[in-house]
């Protein structure tokens, strides 16, 4: 044993609750000495009585000392229990984190058992086990989901430690094995006997079992054999949508197409001879909640099967895949039998282009959709009969060599703007210069390369606060890009190239389409080609709209804006603060379903899934390897006492409080 | 066992016409027991005018030679005197113990001689009813009534007086009365013996809390020819207290303090204790032919007075 540890209140405070109480008792006995006057009529016959006792005063006058000193030793007792003093470990007890599997997995409900789920079972097992630890044994719990964390301190104390139980809930995330292994090693750091107990259905990947080596002594305790045999019915498994991924066509903007990727994971598998039977499932396609497709589909075992929707177009902007299996048959796991995209709204964009002519800029807006059916709708004009006004009427303006006398009130690409007028002031030029910085992670610069672009010259920028350096040459910034508000108060973007395409042979390049849809698609604010969805159990960096603006028109001397937090509304619709660094909103998802980040200029929507088909494999495992090693089952404690002392105290103390009333009821403390 | 009084409490004048009623019950009652008995008939103890042979004495120079018992002188040759017992009105002496401890029993009331809202009265005012209703049948059997009122010693009397219309002065005389000071039996009854200078009966009213002993005060009437009689008077609580815990204990009389803490046990002891007091006070009385009587103020004055008229030996 090692000393005494105080669970409960800290010292202080018990010395303070102390010295309060002992004051109070001390003043309580001290009023007790106010005797009550009586008047007798003749004291003497008193006094023939109280000579016989006289000779006890001395004792008297100690047994109420005594009482006194009674009472502070029940009240000190009654204080430190109040600390919850427990006696040292043994060198018999053990340290024990015990790992909950909390992956999606976990919410596979047990057949026959009334939604009785995998997770239910393990924290069963895991009270059951912590029932039976010894008294020296320390032990905490640890979440087993996407991001494990132990759910409390490490406790002797059965009550804390199913505290800490309860508290686990299943993440629509799988599962970390080896971040649990390496925090199970932290927490154990140091103590004697460290044990890791392992409550999981085994749904690990061969991948991370093999690569999840550790030295410490790992136990696993399987889900009871019931669930296998109940498991491994026919017609019970898996149906499970693996992906769900919707992209707009780069022709036209306006169409999308949404592929579903599905497969089958039956319990119980096909023997050697036996043809696999192929499971019929009911494919379901929503839009903003309603259906616009039913597909009845046959998936193999095992297999993934890829469904594609092409050529949809409408406004929606929620799309929702489901899966149902016939009637009869049990769906192991509901969380992947819906997927769930977000498709922004896009509109036609209207452009402007302002030039004397350009070949190559015209044939890349080809490429990038222009036309009657697409979504961009493009209009020319000189310089010449260039008005702001009938700027104004176009979403886009394009500034070909040509700089107008103030903004447009509309996005603008500025191809080699010049002069005074120049939003974008030039501070230099130079001479056959070479792109030696490219920001590639700006959405204009997406798949774009311009790391061997020629150009013979090539004006130098001054950035403004706020604005983003697309490219530069030693320092030199010759591509930028701005966000700032417009006259009517929306966001405005603007980018400027410091150098004529025309003498330059960016045009002849794959780029330069691809630099100028970027900027459409930047334009129209829609931020990523991957209009799909994230997968749960990832850290998400989701670009926040206007997250970090420069100046604002008419007002030069305003300070950038730098936004740090936003809120997001979750799937079940709690609303919680997320961190927002660089530009990015960062929040790890742990939840399938609709997210709404409200932050910036304007909301941003999202979807996330499950997407993982070692989680929706459901597989139930009796044995689990970790590298090589088989894991032994997790063994008893040896019982020793309890070394809680709070109950000897309070005993004690009611001991101690009866001897002292059963003492003065016999005026012996009176 | 406690009081609230005040050493300025007196027995107040509640002598009223119910209480008057009360006497002259006693009175009629009274005259029963002593059937037979007329006024002056009583004779005293001492020698005098009489008629009735009582002794003889040696003859003195000075003597009346008319006394001088000459058959005697013929049959011995000595000169004796005769003495005849002298036939004269019967005094009647009421003492009263007006100290501090005779104001035990009140609780807060007006008067003393009222009965409090707990039922409880004062043993002083308890005693004032008592002697006036002995003084009451006194002067309405044409006795001669004086009343004493005594603490450490004499504090104030009524002349000796005879005849029911002088029942209003003793009245007057006890509503006067306030509990003070400390009882000195001996030395009050030596200055009554001083002052009474006919002999008669003198009844002693007090509870006999004397740290200087009743004894040596009894004895000097005894000796003084009187016909003492004892009526000692107690609160029942006195007798059977209560008290329980750490108490300051005062005495009513010499405000002696005493830090005790009693239990039921000590308070048992005290019981006997008191018990054997007045027991000794008892047998003191009936060893020297005095008349006791003791009286708790829970029993009625009137009940009280006829039973100390009808025993014999209390008053002769």
């Amino acid at each position: 044993m090692s000393g005494l540890l105080l669970l409960g209140l800290p010292l202080s405070q018990l010395l303070t609750v102390l010295g309060a109480g002992a004051s109070l008792l001390t003043v309580l006995y001290l009023l007790k000495q106010q005797r009550r006057r009586i008047e007798v009529p003749f004291a003497q016959l008193w006094q023939k009585i109280l000579s016989q006792t006289e000779s006890r005063s001395w004792w008297r006058k100690l047994a109420r000392f005594l009482s006194w000193l009674l009472q502070l030793l029940v009240l000190a007792l009654l204080v430190s229990a109040l600390g919850d003093p427990r006696l040292g470990r043994s060198s018999q007890g053990r340290s024990l984190v015990l790992m909950i599997d909390a992956s999606a997995s976990m919410q596979a409900v047990v057949p026959g058992q009334s939604g009785l789920t995998r997770l239910d079972l393990a924290k069963r097992q895991a009270k059951t086990l912590v029932h039976g630890l010894s008294g020296d044994d320390l032990a905490v719990v640890v979440a087993l989901d996407g991001q494990p964390a132990p759910q409390g301190g490490l406790s002797f104390e059965e009550r804390e430690l199913t505290a800490q139980i309860d508290a686990v809930t299943a993440r629509d995330t799988p599962a970390d094995l080896v971040s649990a292994l390496t925090l199970s090693q932290a927490l154990l750091a140091g103590r004697p006997s460290p044990r890791v107990i392992l409550f999981s259905d085994g749904g690990f990947d061969d991948l991370t079992l093999a690569q999840a080596r550790t030295d410490l002594d790992v136990r696993f305790s399987p889900l009871p054999q019931s669930v296998m045999s109940a498991s491994e019915q026919p017609g019970v498994g898996n149906a499970a949508i693996t992906a769900l991924a919707v992209r707009r066509y780069r022709k036209n903007r306006l169409s999308y197409e949404v592929l579903v990727s599905l497969a089958w994971f039956p319990t119980k598998t096909a023997t050697v001879g036996e043809v696999a039977k192929r499971q019929p499932v009911t494919l379901e396609l929503l839009q903003e909640g309603e259906l616009v497709d039913v597909q009845q589909l046959e998936l193999s075992p095992g297999e993934q099967q890829e469904k594609l929707y092409p050529n949809l177009s409408g406004s929606g902007t929620h799309l929702e895949a489901r899966l149902r299996l016939p009637a009869g048959q049990t769906d192991l796991l509901a969380l992947d039998n819906q997927a769930y995209a977000v498709l922004p709204e896009r509109q036609r964009q209207r452009l402007l282009i302002v030039t004397a002519g350009n070949l190559f800029l015209e044939g890349a807006l080809l490429s990038a959709g222009a036309g009657e059916e697409n979504h961009l709708v493009i209009e020319k004009t000189t310089p010449a009969a260039y008005t702001a006004e009938k700027a104004a009427r176009f979403d886009v303006v394009m500034f070909d060599g040509f700089t107008p006398k103030s903004p447009p009130d509309a996005h603008a690409l500025y191809l080699d703007p010049r002069g005074d007028d120049s939003p974008f002031a030039v501070v230099g030029e130079v001479k056959r210069p070479l792109l030696s910085e490219v920001d590639s992670t700006h959405p204009v610069l997406r798949w774009v390369s311009l790391g061997d672009v020629n150009m013979s010259r090539s004006s130098v920028f001054r950035p403004l606060p706020g604005d983003r350096v697309l490219a530069s040459m030693v320092k030199q910034p010759l591509m930028l890009a701005r966000e700032e508000s417009g006259l009517s108060g929306h966001l405005r973007r603007s980018v400027a190239l410091g150098f004529d395409t025309r003498q330059s042979d960016l045009p002849l390049r794959v780029a330069f389409p691809v630099l100028l849809m970027n900027a459409l698609d930047w334009f129209a604010g829609e931020l990523d080609d991957d209009l799909g969805s994230y997968r749960t159990g990832q850290t998400w960096r989701v670009p926040v709209v206007g997250a970090q603006q420069g100046r604002r028109s008419g007002r030069p001397d305003a300070q950038t804006l730098q936004l740090t937090s936003a809120t997001l509304m979750l799937p079940a619709g709690d609303v919680v603060p997320v961190p927002v660094y660089e530009g990015q909103a960062l929040y790890y998802g742990q939840q399938a379903g609709f997210y709404a980040l409200r932050a910036g200029a304007a909301p941003v929507l999202w979807a996330a899934n499950l997407s993982d088909l070692g989680e929706s494999a459901v597989r139930l495992r009796t044995e689990l390897k970790l590298g090589n090693r088989l894991l032994p089952s997790p063994d008893a404690g040896q019982p020793t006492l309890r070394r809680e002392l709070w109950p000897l105290l309070v005993l004690l103390a009611l001991v101690l409080m009866w001897l002292e009333w059963w003492s003065y009821h016999r005026r012996w403390t009176v | 066992m406690d009081t609230e009084a005040t050493s300025k409490d007196s027995v107040g004048t509640d002598f009223d016409q119910d209480f008057l009623k009360k006497l002259e019950y006693l009175h009629v009652v009274a005259k029963k027991v002593f059937a037979g008995r007329s006024r002056a008939e009583r004779r005293s103890r001492s020698t005098g005018a009489g008629i009735e042979f009582a002794d003889h004495r040696d003859y003195a120079a000075g003597d009346d030679l008319r006394y001088v018992d000459w058959a005697v002188y013929g049959r011995m040759d000595r000169l004796l005197l005769r003495l005849f017992e002298q036939e004269e009105d019967l005094h009647i002496y009421i003492l009263i113990d007006v100290s501090a401890s005779m104001r035990l029993g009140g609780s807060g009331q007006k008067s003393l001689l009222t009965v409090g809202q707990d039922g409880r009265i004062a043993k002083l005012g308890y005693a004032a009813q008592v002697a006036a209703a002995l003084a009451y049948v006194g002067l309405a059997n044409l006795d001669r009534v004086a009343v004493y009122a005594f603490a450490g010693e004499l504090l104030g009397q009524l002349p000796p007086a005879r005849g029911k219309g002088r029942i209003f002065k003793v009245f007057d005389f006890l509503s006067g009365l306030s509990p003070e000071g400390a009882t000195d039996l001996s030395t009050s009854l030596r200055q009554f013996v001083q002052k009474a200078k006919r002999r008669g009966v003198a009844i002693v009213l007090s509870d006999f809390y004397d740290a200087a002993g009743y004894e040596e005060g009894l004895n000097l009437l005894r000796y003084h020819r009187f016909e003492p009689a004892v009526l000692q008077i107690l609160d029942p609580r006195e007798s059977k207290p209560s008290l329980r815990g750490d108490l300051d204990l005062v005495d009513m009389e010499t405000g002696e303090l005493r830090q005790v803490t009693l239990s039921a046990a000590q308070c048992q002891a005290y019981e006997r204790e008191h018990a054997a007091y007045c027991a000794q006070l008892e047998s003191f009385c009936k060893g020297r032919g005095i008349g006791y009587m003791r009286a708790e103020t829970s029993q009625p004055f009137d009940e009280l007075v006829l039973n100390a008229l009808s025993r014999g030996g209390f008053v002769r």
